[in-house]
């Protein structure tokens, strides 16, 4: 079937896109079956590109060189420390899950008894989703948290049982509310297992530092214990952590990577560094799909002979 | 009790506007997440590794500058920020160098890998790419890095390359329908 020169090319973009969005070459040629032919070796050519990275160690090395420079810079420019205290707002959701213990904890405990915030949220922004729980002058219970609402007026007839979403700011003793709205439904955490009286913080975003077995994300510090995960952590990396804290101090109960595909499995760990070195045979393919798609080639289609297009340089001036 | 900690899904617009009314921990957050991209993309057309990490500072300085001096981009941030890495390079390189071959060959290049067949395997694609990619024509090798390898948008590759979205798709055809004739023809070689 004859494909006019046109459209092939309007054809290519979209694959382009569609390959660019995660979509596998035969996926993506399946419902150009005219083009197929021409667009399979094609997409593959333009694959070979995706090989055209250094290895994370090295782009990580050049960061950490580059970065003391660069956050002087934004210092000096912009002024001010650089601390977490120092105006640096942190937007964080905090959804309580289960309420009943919490206002003990935090709003009525008594003089000595700790109560386990993380210094990273203090002065931090936060929204806070629930169930009003009660309703009083001037402030308004969320799963257990009593919030302030003194500092704002809102259009919304606030009543028991409704479902909210608030954000504010916390402070040592308080939560100053700055907006508040409906809620469609309260999230729910997956089963994990807690005692009543332990509470597990669950955080995901970049690690900002690693120093030995503690790292750092929005300025909590949370202590690894799983040496394999940590051997390939790297600052940037975005993680989502389980973290029990019936201590004072945060520590990992369950990491997982969002931002890179790390396995670990039976002792083992491997790190998709970006490069297409091969995969280890000890891996299930489900979990390296991304590695799959940038680095394996379609059997048989590197070879394959299209007919090549005859598209003539006509509509640019190519440099 | 269970705590759910979250940080907010930020756009890039949204970072962007943060950054521009000069909060730091935006600004530091579009510099992190764009470090890795504009390295990558700076030192495939600088063969020098010193160079190339001065200039990937350079453009993260300007921004900084021009975010202070209230110049920088007030939208498609990731346009601005390849446009000015585009423009760093040619001041250092020129317009018409093709990529330095040394530096393709450390584009497959492994510091972890040890296997030996992966090696070998390894060193034939890296002759292969190299060959590749010295017969590609530099706007050739600039629109594959951008639409297939930084996965820019048709827009932002037009933006960033001082070119309509047509001249891009035409461009970008006549990148891939080279490089994979030059596949074919290598790989027969072989």
């Amino acid at each position: 079937m004859a494909v006019n020169n046109n459209d092939f090319v309007e054809t290519l973009n979209i694959c382009i896109d569609r390959l660019n969005d995660g979509e596998t070459v035969d996926a993506i040629v399946q419902d150009y079956p005219a083009m197929a032919s021409q667009l399979r070796p094609m997409l593959e050519a333009g694959r070979v590109s995706r090989r055209a990275k250094f290895s994370s160690a090295d782009v990580q090395a050049a960061r950490e060189r580059a970065e003391p420079d660069i956050l002087e810079a934004i210092d000096t420019t912009f002024g001010g420390g650089f601390s977490l205290s120092g105006g640096m707002i942190i937007p964080i959701i905090i959804i309580l899950i289960i309420s009943g213990t919490f206002i003990g904890l935090m709003m009525n405990r008594t003089p000595g008894e700790d109560v386990i915030i993380p210094t990273g949220t203090v002065n931090s922004e936060l929204t806070l989703s629930g169930e009003i729980i009660r309703l009083s002058d001037g402030t308004l219970s969320i799963s257990g948290i009593r919030l302030d609402l003194s500092t704002i007026e809102s259009d919304i007839s606030l009543e028991e049982g409704m479902l909210v979403e608030v954000r504010g700011q916390l402070s040592d003793d308080t939560i100053l509310v700055s907006e508040i709205n409906l809620a469609e439904q309260t999230p729910v955490l997956d089963s994990t297992e807690t005692s009543s009286q332990e509470m597990l913080f669950v955080i995901e975003g970049p690690v900002s530092a690693i120093n030995n077995n503690r790292i750092e994300i929005y300025g909590f510090e949370i202590i690894v214990e799983q040496d394999l995960a940590l051997s390939v952590m790297q600052i940037g990396d975005v993680v989502r952590i389980e973290a029990s804290s019936d201590t004072d101090e945060l520590r990992t109960v369950n990491i997982s990577f969002i931002s890179v595909t790390v396995v670990i499995i039976d002792g083992q760990v491997w790190r998709d560094t970006g490069t297409c070195d091969g995969l280890p045979d000890w891996i299930p393919e489900d979990d390296a799909q991304d590695y799959l798609i940038r680095c394996t080639s379609q059997p048989g289609n590197s070879n394959t002979n299209s007919g090549s297009s005859s598209q003539s340089d006509n509509d640019d001036d190519d440099d | 009790m269970i705590i759910l900690v979250l940080p907010d899904i930020t756009t890039d617009d949204d970072r962007l506007r943060q950054a521009r009314s000069g909060d730091k921990s935006a600004i530091t957050a579009i510099y992190r997440s764009y470090y890795e991209p504009v390295y990558q993309f700076v030192r495939l057309r600088v063969g020098n590794v010193q160079e190339a990490e001065d200039l990937t500072a350079d453009i993260f300085i300007k921004f900084i500058k021009a975010l202070k001096e209230d110049k920088g981009p007030h939208t498609s941030l990731r346009g601005w920020i390849f446009r000015v890495a585009r423009n760093a390079i040619y001041d250092y390189y020129g317009n018409d160098a093709p990529l330095p071959l040394d530096t393709v060959e450390q584009w497959l290049s492994s510091d972890e890998n040890t296997d030996p067949e992966v090696q070998a395997l390894r060193s034939i694609e890296a002759d292969r790419a190299r060959q590749v990619i010295g017969m590609l024509a530099p706007s050739h090798q600039e629109v594959l890095m951008l639409r297939f390898d930084q996965q820019l948008s048709l827009k932002e590759t037009a933006d960033i390359m001082d070119k309509n979205v047509n001249a891009i798709k035409a461009l970008q055809f006549r990148a891939v329908n080279t490089l994979r004739d030059i596949l074919r023809d290598t790989e027969g070689e072989e």
